[in-house]
């Protein structure tokens, strides 16, 4: 390896990835309107949704129930049916997601201390969002039923004093926006690398740079480094703004946090580059990118968590490195995580990176004998 | 000569352009890949994969003094289907382990929790949930909730105490009765692949003849740009409905999903989707001319909204107001809200129609600017 061969590759890279001001802008402006919007979008928060009632009981307490739900801040308003047939046409043209029917016995049953019923008719077609209203339903009236039986009933046997740590609104957005830095970075570093190597290969750049003194290691290095530029430039934005802008606290070190991140951004170049070793043209680089990322996205706790997946997904989920950098991430912004646990996590990453950059740099060497 | 007057040849000139552009996206491996692997990779993964559903909630159960009152509180934890206990008589015991996101949620039962229950005081159950995992959390929360109020239930019935008064509250969920997840990621993610090989494909395959310059020699033939235009879209409008015949096929019979509406209006109200998609891609490619510069952007206006903005895993009504309007101009929205109906719900023109005329509202625009920037370049 010669150091002055890298230096000036490395600088040859970085001129061809920020010459264009177009392309300049397609590596700053895009992540940072996506953290700003995804931030506020990715909520699976429930708030403001209006939902329907139908009543076809004329007592007191039905509409003391009511007027209730119409005070809870998690329901816009609520819309009024006379019929089932009604309700039912509302749910289908999706203008409510649940609609309470009370029965016509309601009053009278809660009035004999008898255990009345209400249903909840919920569109499965948003299950997880109907799942959580009807959550909120469900507490809004045993808080009611409890209420109704008021000063006649003796002290409760028991209550739940709940509490929420790291995070104590269950907020999304706090958890969200770190997140991202996780995921942007992800997609524009691995796109910027794949398609560096592959647009010298569709122009037949490529096969110069292997003809030329450059070693594989090399060229590996040289087309590493604008990746790593922005990936960390990027991370230093992101954290920023979520700080400053979200005030969002950030609870651990600065130094662990860009630390594991580079760790990251290696193991996310290493794919870039295998994708790009396999490729012919920019066209397939961004469709080999493509149907890489979105399983890792998917697999990764992003959205979902990877405790909720089947136990032949997990293997995939481990030698995922966003899964790990995720963990980090989240860890460090809101839970102070501990060293040991963030190591724990910093060399599944690493060896992603080393076992895909050899894969890929091996690949080149045998494409150029 | 009149055999082959303009319109004639115009024919021909596009039966050949339609015919090169097949075979060039029939001989590249990676339309193979975008338009049958991988739809089957993503509905397998959306399908099996991942789960709102938090089946095994790690509890971590802290008994501080064992007694015959909380070995009735653990069996009423044990017997919920979504816990996962684990028991310690230190709370500091778990604090380790939810700070490192092994156990979810713990639940404390203080030293004096069956003195108070004897003595008939309130006594105290202490939970502390994660949120770090917002979603687990609320879930963890309802959950534990239930089971509280089911253990409260069951021992005033064994005391022969008269149970704490309560309305009983019966779920009845329409279209998709077990609420599983996969019935609603399943149409999203038909409506992410749509959007990548109408959007994303086409955007680097028009913006590959602006970079190569094949674009200039190409319009220097009789072909004009409409003929262009119609040759790029038509092979990966084939190759779209290809992919959602592999997804309709995946969903029927991998995921059993139900088909309550007719292939007939899925396939034209997917073509509508495709327009849009494919006007998207062009316009890009426009307005990009390099393959790396029109990725970046398909990325930022047609792919990533289809994730957050579509409503298949965020819901829409529940971000800020500025945001919803944004959602608006969103087209995949209108395509996941129309394929969930289709599939679970049936031919409701009430949520059909108004969708195909915002799909189709944006199809016109879009090509109508399409083909004034485009002009305006070449001229």
């Amino acid at each position: 390896m010669s150091w002055t061969r890298i230096y000036s590759l490395i600088l040859k890279e970085l001129l061809a990835a920020f010459r264009d001001p177009r392309a300049r802008i397609a590596l700053i402006a895009p992540p940072i309107v996506q953290l700003i919007l995804f931030a506020y979008a990715a909520t699976m928060d429930v708030t403001h949704v209006p939902i329907g009632a139908l009543n076809q009981d004329w007592g007191l307490a039905s509409t003391q129930l009511i007027s209730r739900l119409e005070r809870a801040t998690a329901f816009s308003d609520i819309r009024h049916y006379q019929s089932l047939e009604e309700a039912r046409a509302a749910i289908d043209s999706q203008q409510v997601m649940v609609v309470l029917q009370i029965d016509q016995d309601f009053s009278r049953k809660l009035a004999r201390g008898e255990t009345p019923s209400v249903q909840l008719l919920l569109d499965g077609r948003k299950s997880n969002s109907a799942q959580i209203v009807s959550g909120y339903l469900s507490l809004i009236v045993s808080q009611f039923a409890q209420d109704y039986a008021g000063a006649q009933a003796l002290a409760p046997p028991s209550e739940i004093v709940a509490r929420t740590w790291y995070n104590p609104n269950r907020d999304f957005r706090t958890v969200m926006a770190p997140s991202l830095l996780a995921t942007l970075t992800m997609l524009t570093v691995s796109m910027i690398v794949s398609m560096s190597v592959a647009r010298e290969r569709e122009v037949g750049t490529f096969e110069q740079l292997l003809v030329s003194p450059l070693q594989p290691v090399e060229i590996i290095i040289g087309k590493a480094a604008p990746g790593m530029v922005v990936g960390l430039g990027q991370g230093v934005a992101i954290t920023l703004i979520v700080v400053f802008l979200f005030g969002i606290p950030f609870t651990g070190s600065v130094v662990v946090l860009f630390a594991s991140l580079a760790v990251f951004l290696v193991s996310v170049i290493g794919i870039g580059l295998f994708i790009s070793s396999l490729v012919a043209n920019q066209q397939q680089a961004m469709m080999g990118v493509m149907v890489t990322l979105m399983p890792m996205i998917m697999l990764s706790g992003f959205a979902a968590p990877v405790q909720n997946m089947p136990d032949w997904l997990q293997p995939f989920a481990m030698v995922n490195p966003l899964t790990h950098f995720l963990v980090i991430v989240r860890g460090e912004f809101l839970r102070d995580m501990p060293f040991d646990l963030v190591l724990q996590r910093v060399w599944p990453m690493a060896i992603t990176g080393v076992v895909t950059m050899s894969a890929a740099s091996w690949l080149f060497r045998r494409r150029m004998q | 000569m009149s055999a082959f007057g303009p319109k004639a040849g115009r024919l021909r000139r596009i039966r050949a352009l339609i015919w090169k552009e097949s075979l060039q996206v029939m001989r590249d491996p990676s339309s193979f890949v975008v338009g049958f692997v991988l739809p089957v990779i993503l509905l397998i993964l959306y399908g099996y994969g991942i789960s709102f559903d938090a089946a095994d909630i790690r509890v971590g159960l802290v008994i501080e003094s064992p007694t015959a009152e909380t070995a009735w509180f653990l069996a009423s934890l044990s017997n919920t289907p979504f816990f996962d206990v684990r028991i310690a008589h230190d709370r500091r015991a778990f604090y380790d382990l939810l700070a490192a996101g092994q156990i979810n949620v713990v639940v404390d039962l203080p030293g004096d929790f069956s003195q108070r229950l004897a003595r008939g005081d309130t006594a105290g159950v202490e939970i502390i949930t994660d949120g770090s995992d917002p979603n687990t959390a609320n879930l963890a929360a309802g959950y534990l909730q239930g089971a509280w109020q089911s253990w409260l239930d069951q021992r005033a019935l064994a005391l022969g105490v008269r149970p704490p008064p309560n309305i009983d509250v019966i779920p009845r969920v329409w279209f998709n009765p077990e609420l599983e997840s996969r019935r609603f990621l399943v149409p999203g993610s038909i409506a992410l692949i749509e959007m990548m090989i109408g959007a994303l494909l086409t955007a680097l395959v028009v913006a590959r003849e602006w970079e190569r310059g094949t674009i200039e020699a190409l319009l220097a033939t009789p072909v004009g740009i409409v003929e262009f235009v119609i040759g790029k879209l038509v092979p990966n409008f084939v190759l779209g409905l290809c992919a959602m015949t592999v997804c309709v096929l995946a969903a029927l019979f991998l995921f059993h999903l139900p088909m309550r509406g007719s292939l007939l209006v899925l396939y034209a109200f997917t073509s509508i989707f495709l327009f849009v998609a494919l006007g998207i891609g062009l316009l890009i490619s426009t307005v990009a001319r390099a393959q790396f510069l029109a990725s970046q952007m398909a990325m930022l206006v047609a792919f990533m909204p289809g994730i957050f903005f579509s409503g298949f895993l965020f819901e829409i009504a529940s971000m800020p107001l500025p945001l919803q309007w944004f959602s608006l101009i969103v087209p995949a929205r209108y395509y996941v809200q129309g394929l969930q109906t289709l599939f679970l719900a049936g031919n409701i023109g009430s949520v059909l129609i108004p969708c195909s005329l915002a799909l189709s509202l944006m199809t016109a625009v879009i090509f109508l600017i399409t083909f004034r920037s485009t002009k305006t370049r070449l001229d």
